[in-house]
């Protein structure tokens, strides 16, 4: 901006458009992180395969991870809620602990189905079914 | 940071320690020392238990009284018990001491359940016992936690342990079955536990456990009402009660015994910690209390149906178990019901009770895996029903134990399993909750019929040839005689159970 106040581009309607749409929405990011969880948790409730039940497992640790680091954000620009001095750093640090949780599951779950298939051949839930009553 | 707090954790500290030199010495040991290592992890749990009795006793004589049995009850300028340490990170009570107890006690015995298998199966290497120390020190810590960031880390220490002890018997599809449903399904119920946390972090701003955090939000914020029922799922799924609790089964069926054990008993008590932390603490506001408490009696109405009715018609013995467990669950979380008035005095009753029918069902079902562990043929436990029939004649001790667990279980007089119950359905009724308690109770008649149908089998005159061998291995049968006279004395002396308060 000039000494005037007025947008030295001319074509500021589509910087105000760029601006808007890179600008933080607790509101997006929340149903973007929902969207994603529910492709998560669909994932794993609907495949069949374990591999594939394994990654959407990750996908909803995502969207979890997302939504915490949006409320963090959300905490910065509105400042914390009311008694509270800060609580914006608390969001960011969950998440990198989720990342670590994330990790360790994926490391041993790799490993149990790789155990499961040399054994099998197979990690088709529909497969898995040595217990019945 | 204080120092000198670190000494609460010390029990936690010692598991830890253990399960280093248990891996350590694994390496060092020749395999015919191999014997040492189940000897180490059990002396690591009793010093831990050792320690914790000690911080227990000094606590009581610092403070001229019993440590509060859930510090969140009397504020500290109330005299209360000085307890938060670690940024209040964690929290040192009765009740998390009592449940770090019950955790300590199933790690113990279910290591020397595990003691008696072949050489080269990979449930006697160190990696086996160091898990069973993991997943124990994230019990404790899961007991102990006041903050959602070291209640899922604590959780996560705890399940991922376990997930690994679930599928050690790698030949064994049933033992790769059982780890696999558990990973997904404990990682599935983890995802929504998380993003309850973060639902109720966005609203409150806080990690913090204490009710004071939900004190300035609206009971009718749409984020805290779904952080908390996403809460609610996971914890649920975690302690096996009835819409999520079809995995139960199938898991500690296809698990090696002694981690089956391990499961029931340690695993239970450390998630029940968790119910107690949230509903008890942070739930109790004023404007909470009022809605969940509807809700948990409804759900702990149908998974003593659920569990008791789908037991009936079982014919394995893990798999009776195993409902047995579920149907229990919900008679736990009877004790987690509180009235409108919210009185701490009468809250205190329910947790000792909820602590006391821990400690009794965690020895029971203890002994009675460990009984179902000596019961062998071709190196795996025999769990068919019929495997059982005339097993009084030839293992008239074993027998004569295992009648008394399934008899405890069903909640007969002399037994722990009686006064657990008593002390649950008298906490409900006390809340007000006549008709949960009521149904309660019918169910545990009708759970009489699959408890003794065990014990008939046992005492069956006509015993055919196909009674079950049982290995001998004096560790199994020191857990199971050890877990037959815990029943009958904590059901004759029900006061040493509650007398660590």
């Amino acid at each position: 901006m000039d000494v005037t106040g007025m947008p030295i581009l001319a074509d500021a309607g589509l910087m105000d458009f760029v601006a808007g749409l890179f600008s933080f929405k607790l509101v997006s990011c929340l149903a973007l992180s929902a969207a994603i969880f529910s492709i998560g948790a669909m994932g794993v409730l609907a495949r069949r395969n374990v591999l594939v039940m394994l990654i959407s497992v990750e996908v909803m640790l995502n969207a979890v991870m997302l939504a915490f680091v949006s409320f963090a954000r959300a905490m910065v620009n509105l400042g914390p809620p009311a008694g509270k001095t800060f609580a914006a750093e608390g969001g960011q640090i969950f998440a990198l602990f989720i990342i670590a949780v994330a990790a360790a599951e994926a490391a041993v779950g790799l490993a149990i189905v790789i155990a499961y298939f040399r054994n099998r051949q197979t990690v088709d839930t529909r497969d898995i079914k040595a217990m019945r009553n | 940071m204080n120092v000198s707090q670190l000494t609460e954790l010390l029990p936690v500290g010692v598991v830890l320690i253990s399960a280093l030199v248990v891996v350590f010495l694994d390496l060092i040991l020749s395999p015919k020392e191999r014997y040492i290592l189940p000897m180490a992890a059990m002396a690591g749990c009793l010093l831990a238990l050792g320690v914790l009795g000690q911080n227990y006793l000094s606590a009581v004589q610092l403070y001229k009284s019993a440590p509060p049995w859930f510090a969140g009850f009397a504020p500290q300028s109330a005299g209360g018990y000085k307890t938060a340490i670690l940024g209040g990170a964690f929290v040192i009570d009765g009740f998390g001491m009592a449940i770090s107890a019950v955790a300590l006690i199933a790690g113990a015995l279910s290591v020397l359940c595990s003691t008696h298998n072949d050489e080269d199966s990979a449930l006697s290497k160190g990696e086996f016992y160091g898990l069973v120390l993991l997943a124990v020190s994230g019990m404790m810590l899961l007991a102990f936690s006041h903050d959602f960031l070291t209640l899922l880390i604590s959780l996560e220490i705890m399940s991922v342990a376990t997930y690994i002890l679930a599928g050690s018997e790698r030949d064994d599809v049933r033992s790769g079955e059982s780890a696999l449903k558990y990973l997904v399904l404990g990682a599935f119920s983890t995802a929504f536990l998380m993003l309850g946390m973060a639902f109720i972090y966005g609203s409150t701003g806080s990690f913090s456990l204490s009710p004071v955090i939900l004190h300035s939000s609206d009971p009718r914020n749409y984020l805290v009402i779904g952080g908390f029922g996403l809460l609610v799922v996971g914890i649920l799924f975690k302690v096996g009660a009835a819409p999520f609790h079809f995995w139960v089964p199938d898991v500690y069926q296809g698990a090696p015994t002694g981690v089956t054990a391990l499961m029931a008993v340690g695993v239970k008590a450390a998630a029940f910690a968790m119910v107690g932390r949230l509903l008890f603490e942070t739930f109790r506001a004023p404007g909470f209390r009022e809605h969940w408490t509807g809700l948990v009696a409804a759900v702990a109405v149908l998974t003593m149906a659920v569990g008791n009715l789908i037991a009936l018609r079982q014919s394995s013995v893990k798999r009776l178990l195993a409902y047995s467990g579920i149907a229990h669950s919900g008679y736990l979380l009877l004790g987690f019901l509180i009235n409108r008035r919210a009185d701490p005095a009468v809250m205190e009753e329910s947790l000792h009770a909820v602590a006391f029918y821990l400690l009794a069902y965690g020895v029971m079902t203890l002994g009675a895996f460990g009984v179902v562990s000596l019961t062998r043929e071709d190196g795996r436990s025999l769990e068919n029903l019929e495997d059982y029939n005339g097993l009084a004649k030839e293992h008239p001790a074993l027998a004569l134990c295992m009648a008394v667990f399934m008899l405890s279980l069903a909640g007969l007089p002399p037994f722990s399993g009686f006064f657990a119950k008593f002390m649950i359905f008298s906490s409900a009724i006390d809340q007000g909750f006549i008709l949960p308690a009521v149904l309660g109770i019918l169910t545990s008649v009708a759970s009489l019929y699959y408890y003794l149908r065990v014990v008939l089998r046992m005492y069956m005159p006509e015993a055919d040839s196909a009674s079950a061998s049982c290995k001998y291995a004096w560790t199994s049968n020191l857990l199971v005689y050890g877990a037959g006279i815990g029943s009958v004395l904590l059901g004759i002396f029900p006061h040493w159970g509650i007398g660590m308060h």
